[in-house]
């Protein structure tokens, strides 16, 4: 869902595993998972996975390489219909405030865009025909937000955990010397940006 | 379609009856859409499963499958009740002025003229009254109870919203709303379009459902314009460019009729075709018959065919009796066919009744398949235990399959269901030894000519002397194929108002079938595809996508028959003195001194309004037909049941059993006995398509396989709580013909519905499964459908059958 506020991100005890862009994206990097699952705890929607390949946890990446040369999400393009969009999230809430519009006149008077706030909202919205009710939609939570567990481990567990992960960090470590940073290069952030306005 | 995929955008109301294309169609859908975005346009689906399409509608109503005449008849009978019509367009462009024969009559559930032992209708009295000049005699005021407009208005009276629901199972006030839905559409600036596919075309009275529609489009006013028309949406790809290149026996290219036993010589033949005009100054297009037909015939035979020798008119095959493919399985049934080539066509799996299909293919000789798949067709005499249960050792027949190339290994042209022809590029090279049809059917001719030349044989001219100009024999290219299609001149063609002018010059390709010519001068493959190849090239490779009018009237994208016209009838778009009945969607206009718009004119250019030149062209009256006697069963559509039907009788004739099923379609000898009962079989089946699958091609792919991974049948609630069915569970899902084993989903999308008196349950059984392929083998679902058709093309009655089922 790209939460702004993301659980699976709180949760995760390997640096580097999990990385919020600017652009809103929220992108998994197996090469630094360790295959904890905490990130499955810690999101409110049930979205990640642990491959039974690699051990490692998945999720969409909402094609962060396509999105980082300018490019639409693949289900974005592929979509016959227009049922997915994609666009900045202010272009997004003014396309669904007007498809919210469209369905009230419909006779769906409770239509509304999911955009949680329990999460800080989304970076993947739903405009549902019955907004009252997101739980007809595939179980989508009423009310995310983040576990207290999840804080709780933040606060207190973490710290102590944090001389396991020494190894885990060491790997990162080398993998940023070896590979470079796990970021978006300022320079195509602008970029995108400036596409976004 | 009569209009084009992107025009559904310009559409007030949509809809999907016969079809659900949100699943079957989604890249077209995506217009169904924009109209709902950028028109408010409403959509009402019809449908007997609540599906997608239905999902993303305004106004679902179920019905029962086959029922769809009663549901339409009634549509007819609430807009001429109420007087909801578009009045001028009725008087001006449809034939409900026009006076019909006195002793036309229709009593009891048949029209006049049946004969009910051939089961066909003589139609000596479906015919216009005719003055002393040949004119037909029209009244203006639409009183005479004689004319179209009254005898139709009498005819539908019968189609209350009370005999309509207790027929169709649509509850009265669904079915109501959505008259009233329609009826707003009667308004000149407004439009309906009607999305329509094989829910409407595989029944045994198919061809008059889509009419009863036409009908309503042509009293709303909502032919020739912007967002209207009858769109059928084809399924497969190509399968438009199949039929306009008539890859059936009942028609040549272009919809020219074939030739019987009864047309002796070509002047017969063509006499027969080509009609006189029924009202003073109609274009009465089908009088350049002859043109079309001898530019046919100079394609096919070259400097061959002469005036000395009728063009070669001897040499075409002369039907003798019907060749659709029901009546091919038929003869091969009756072991009375050697040999069978299969090219791109799995009948085992698509033709209705496997068991007889199987049965036929094992009495021939030899088989050929020419396909990119080893398809369950070219295995059917092998044992896949209960998939396909034969005794190889009591099979014959030799089978030879022939590799043949995909779409996507070659360049040549596709046509779409928007009659837009379109040309592709080569994707990938195929695989191993495979080679494109075309290569196939060369190499087979060439040899077949090397035979005949060597050893003669009765007849051979129709083989020596068909023409071969291509630089490679053995490989003619796609794009010299479509050269010849559009056709080119022989010799000078002239101006027909000045001699001396020369309109194309000999060796040129024509620049539409304007200039074809009955004398020889001309050659063309199809006179509809006539200047998709001009002087000025390919233009069906043509992707300018601009559109000036904002309406999706690209036309400078590929080439779309007739004339690179996308909507047709589009004469009709304007009043009487040439006004478009809607300024804001103005697909073309009078200007003073010609018509001209945003499309190529369906109309003479100079043709003044003052002129009285009707939109119909293709029709030697010049207006629509909302008496149509060509069609087999009547001239007017009737509600009859499908073959099998969970009544007792037609609630519309309860008292004349006879009239139950459609009196004019062909039933063989034995099939009548492989109808089941009700009491037997007392449950609706119908079968569709999924999104997931494409046919029967795709359980040949993984991720398709995968996608859907299990053939299922869909039962709504209450039935699986009578039977003591969950969903999951397997089941065996009977007809009189066969049986099929599947998973059962019970789904709050199939309602049970209240039909004369009576619970009728519907089982839906999606078709992607067999014995071949990639996915989990399932059984094939035509083991269940049965072997009759429509009664004017034949197409099988795919969509309402009956069928029992139980939990295993």
């Amino acid at each position: 869902m790209h939460c702004a506020d993301p659980g699976c991100l709180k949760a995760c005890p390997a640096p580097g595993a999990i990385i919020q862009y600017a652009n809103g994206i929220v992108d998994f990097h197996q090469e630094n998972c360790i295959g904890c699952g905490y990130c499955i705890t810690g999101c409110p929607f049930n979205i990640p996975r642990i491959s039974e390949a690699d051990n490692k946890a998945y999720k969409c990446s909402l094609c962060s390489d396509r999105v980082a040369v300018g490019q639409a999400p693949a289900c974005a393009k592929a979509c016959p219909t227009g049922a997915i969009q994609f666009g900045s999230k202010e272009q997004m809430k003014d396309y669904a405030a007007k498809r919210v519009v469209d369905l009230k006149s419909r006779g769906y008077d409770k239509a509304g865009l999911y955009d949680p706030q329990g999460v800080g909202g989304t970076h993947v919205m739903y405009v549902l025909h019955h907004a009252d009710r997101p739980e007809l939609y595939k179980g989508l939570p009423n009310d995310p937000s983040i576990s207290p567990l999840v804080s709780l481990w933040k606060g207190f567990a973490k710290p102590l955990a944090s001389v396991a992960m020494a190894a885990v960090a060491l790997g990162s470590l080398f993998h940023y010397v070896m590979k470079g940073p796990n970021e978006v290069s300022k320079e195509l952030e602008d970029e995108l940006e400036k596409e976004d306005q | 379609m009569t209009n084009h995929w992107v025009d559904l955008k310009n559409s007030d109301l949509v809809i999907v009856m016969g079809g659900n294309a949100a699943e079957a169609h989604p890249c077209g859908f995506k217009w169904v859409i924009e109209a709902k975005k950028d028109r408010k346009a409403k959509l009402i689906v019809v449908d007997p499963r609540y599906t997608r399409s239905a999902a993303v509608s305004d106004f679902y109503a179920p019905i029962r499958a086959g029922s769809d005449i009663a549901f339409l008849g009634g549509v007819i009978n609430y807009l001429l009740s109420k007087d909801k019509i578009h009045h001028e367009y009725v008087k001006h462009y449809t034939n409900s002025a026009f006076l019909i024969d006195e002793g036309f009559k229709f009593e009891d559930g048949f029209f006049s003229g049946y004969n009910a032992e051939k089961r066909s209708y003589g139609k000596d009295t479906w015919k216009y009254q005719l003055d002393k000049d040949g004119f037909a005699k029209i009244d203006p005021t639409l009183q005479d109870p004689n004319c179209v407009f009254q005898l139709m208005k009498k005819h539908y009276s019968r189609y209350t919203p009370e005999l309509v629901s207790k027929t169709t199972g649509t509850p009265q006030d669904a079915f109501l709303k959505i008259c009233e839905m329609m009826a707003e559409t009667a308004a000149p600036n407004k439009t309906m379009t009607i999305c329509y596919a094989l829910g409407w075309t595989e029944h045994s009275v198919g061809s008059q459902n889509i009419r009863t529609m036409a009908m309503i489009q042509l009293l709303l006013g909502n032919m020739g314009m912007a967002g209207g028309g009858i769109n059928a949406l084809r399924g497969h790809a190509n399968v438009q460019g199949i039929t306009d290149m008539c890859l059936y026996s009942e028609v040549l290219p272009g919809y020219l009729s074939a030739p019987t036993d009864a047309d002796v010589d070509r002047k017969t033949y063509l006499e027969k075709r080509t009609p006189k005009a029924l009202r003073p100054n109609q274009m009465n297009f089908p009088q350049n018959f002859p043109k079309w037909f001898t530019s046919l015939q100079k394609a096919w035979y070259g400097a061959a065919a002469t005036d000395k020798n009728d063009y070669g008119y001897d040499w075409l095959p002369k039907k003798d009796g019907a060749y659709d493919v029901m009546a091919i399985f038929e003869r091969m049934h009756q072991g009375k066919m050697n040999g069978f080539f299969c090219q791109g066509f799995n009948p085992l799996a698509s033709v209705a009744n496997k068991k007889k299909v199987g049965d036929a293919l094992a009495k021939l000789k030899f088989l050929v398949v020419m396909d990119p798949l080893a398809t369950d067709t070219s295995e059917f005499w092998k044992n896949y235990a209960e998939f396909n249960e034969v005794d190889p050792t009591k099979v014959q027949t030799e089978v030879f399959r022939l590799p043949a190339n995909l779409f996507a290994e070659e360049t040549a042209s596709f046509t779409n269901s928007g009659r837009v022809i379109q040309w592709h590029w080569k994707a990938a090279d195929g695989p191993g030894e495979s080679k494109s049809d075309i290569e196939i059917m060369a190499g087979l001719f060439l040899k077949l000519k090397e035979m005949y030349a060597k050893d003669g044989g009765k007849l051979p001219e129709p083989i020596l002397n068909l023409t071969w100009p291509y630089r490679i024999a053995n490989k003619p290219s796609p794009a010299e194929l479509l050269m010849e299609i559009s056709g080119k001149a022989l010799g000078d063609v002239f101006d027909p108002k000045d001699k001396t002018k020369v309109l194309v010059k000999a060796g040129e390709q024509v620049a539409g079938f304007a200039q074809l010519r009955d004398d020889g001068s001309t050659s063309c493959g199809n006179w509809i595809y006539g200047g998709c190849w001009s002087q000025a090239g390919n233009l069906t490779a043509r992707r300018d996508n601009s559109d000036p009018s904002g309406l999706g009237q690209t036309l400078n994208w590929g080439f779309a028959w007739p004339a690179n016209r996308r909507i047709i009838y589009n004469r009709a778009s304007c009043d009487p003195a040439g006004k478009p009945w809607d300024p804001k969607r103005a697909v073309i206009r009078w200007t003073g001194t010609a018509w001209a718009g945003n499309d190529v004119p369906d109309m003479r250019p100079d043709a003044a309004p003052e002129e009285n030149v009707m939109p119909f062209i293709m029709n030697p009256e010049g207006v629509a037909r909302l008496f149509a006697p060509a069609l087999a069963e009547g001239p007017f559509p009737e509600h009859y049941e499908p073959f099998e039907t969970p009544l007792d009788r037609n609630p519309f004739h309860p008292n004349n059993a006879k009239a139950t099923s459609n009196p004019a379609a062909r039933v063989y000898k034995g099939d009548m006995e492989t109808f089941g009962k009700a009491k037997d079989f007392p449950y609706v089946a119908t079968t569709y398509r999924l999104v997931e699958h494409f046919h029967y091609w795709t359980k040949h792919s993984m991720i398709n396989a995968i996608l859907q991974p299990e053939q299922f049948v869909e039962i709504g609630e209450q039935l699986a709580q009578e039977k003591g069915i969950a969903t999951g569970d397997k089941v065996k899902v009977r007809s009189n013909r066969g049986f099929i084993k599947a998973v059962a989903v019970v789904t709050k999308r199939i309602k049970t519905l209240d039909v004369d008196g009576k619970k009728v349950h519907t089982v839906g059984i999606p078709i992607h499964w067999g014995f071949k392929g990639v996915a989990k083998p399932g059984f094939i679902t035509n083991t269940l459908t049965p072997f009759v058709g429509d009664a004017n093309c034949q197409t099988p009655e795919f969509k309402a059958f009956l069928v029992n089922i139980e939990k295993i």
